[in-house]
């Protein structure tokens, strides 16, 4: 994951806004895909970003200096995520919706960009599967390759607790491609 | 716990093994259907994660964020001010809610009561006071009173005179300029 330099962090720290800025814009990618894998919806994923980084600014004076930044920023959307999700406060849409958002009008679809669909329709599946906290530590794994160690921290969780979840959802995916061949 | 239950357990782990223990699981799996089974579907499960890249916003994130910062921050502001004023009067009310309740119980209020008639019987002793020395001079203020009224009386007639004095000299100059013209 992209990291900021300790200036950089001190300054925002001090309440310099443009320090703050580059600090949104190295990290807006892994915060915007921890609330979309999250969330699965375009719109509810942007406020929840913009959610994430608002709570950062406003907390930032309680920042460890010795964490990595971006290993926090990703522990206050999950919470946030997690939040939404229990409350129930996002509006479901289905991935074909969410595709139709994306793609031009009514082109034919290149076979990449088929593929790319596919595999985005597949992703949510498995991870829709999994209950807020196992799919946070499962984005955590895959698109920010953190650790056990740093999974734990950032969702309040003992390690072995993230072993565990983590165990315990590659479990679930095994069965589900399992009973996916066995329908066809 | 059988072979199986350990490697069906590293699997799942998805931990680096030792070299000793990777041979075993190898092993393992050339023998058994289910964990070669569960390996293959852990693995498309890893690949088809890798494969899918991080989703990024749309372009003109960061600006959306500063421009909704400065306006959250605004609002804040705003409210501070509210809360403060709100906490503010809520002070003055209970200082004033705490002072009618002290003034409730009877023998506050017999002394309060008490303290306003005595401040009132003051002003009047003071009142009394002035209009005992209005009483003796009440010849010479009256001559006094008189005398101005008659002042401005006069100077107000003079004021008046002047005033006709100099409509009927501008009256008359106007005239004679009329009749200088006409001849």
């Amino acid at each position: 994951m992209a990291e900021v330099s300790k200036d950089i962090i001190l300054a925002a720290m001090q309440g310099d806004e443009s320090a703050f800025g580059e600090i949104v814009e190295t990290f807006q990618n892994p915060v915007y895909n921890m609330c979309f894998r999250m969330l699965y919806n375009e719109g509810a994923a942007e406020d929840a970003a913009q959610e994430t980084f608002w709570k950062a600014w406003t907390n930032i004076k309680t920042y460890d200096i010795n964490r990595s930044f971006g290993s926090w920023l990703l522990s206050i959307a999950a919470h946030h995520c997690i939040d939404l999700t229990r409350k129930k406060q996002v509006p479901q849409v289905e991935i074909d919706e969410t595709m139709e958002e994306i793609l031009p009008e009514r082109t034919p679809l290149p076979l990449e960009e088929v593929e790319r669909q596919e595999r985005e329709e597949q992703v949510q599946k498995l991870l829709k599967k999994l209950n807020e906290t196992d799919r946070a530590a499962i984005i955590m794994r895959y698109w920010n390759d953190m650790s056990d160690r740093e999974i734990a921290e950032a969702l309040n969780l003992t390690e072995s607790a993230v072993k565990s979840r983590l165990f315990r959802a590659r479990k679930q995916f095994a069965q589900l491609w399992q009973d996916a061949e066995q329908e066809n | 716990m059988s072979m199986h239950e350990v490697c069906e357990n590293w699997i799942l782990d998805g931990a680096d093994l030792q070299s000793e223990d990777s041979e075993k699981l190898k092993q393992h799996l050339s023998d058994c259907n289910s964990c070669r089974t569960l390996q293959q579907n852990i693995a498309r499960t890893e690949a088809l994660f890798h494969e899918t890249p991080v989703r990024a916003p749309a372009a003109g994130f960061t600006s959306r964020f500063l421009e909704m910062k400065r306006k959250r921050e605004a609002e804040e502001k705003q409210l501070r001010f509210l809360r403060t004023a709100a906490a503010v009067f809520a002070g003055i009310g209970l200082v004033a809610l705490t002072f009618c309740l002290l003034l409730m119980i009877p023998e506050n209020l017999t002394a309060f009561l008490r303290f306003c008639s005595g401040t009132l019987g003051q002003i009047k002793v003071l009142a009394r006071e002035l209009s005992a020395v209005f009483a003796v001079l009440e010849k010479p203020l009256t001559i006094l009173a008189g005398s101005a009224a008659i002042a401005f009386l006069i100077y107000f007639i003079g004021l008046f005179i002047s005033a006709c004095f100099l409509h009927v000299k501008r009256v008359r100059n106007e005239g004679m300029a009329v009749y200088a013209e006409n001849n």
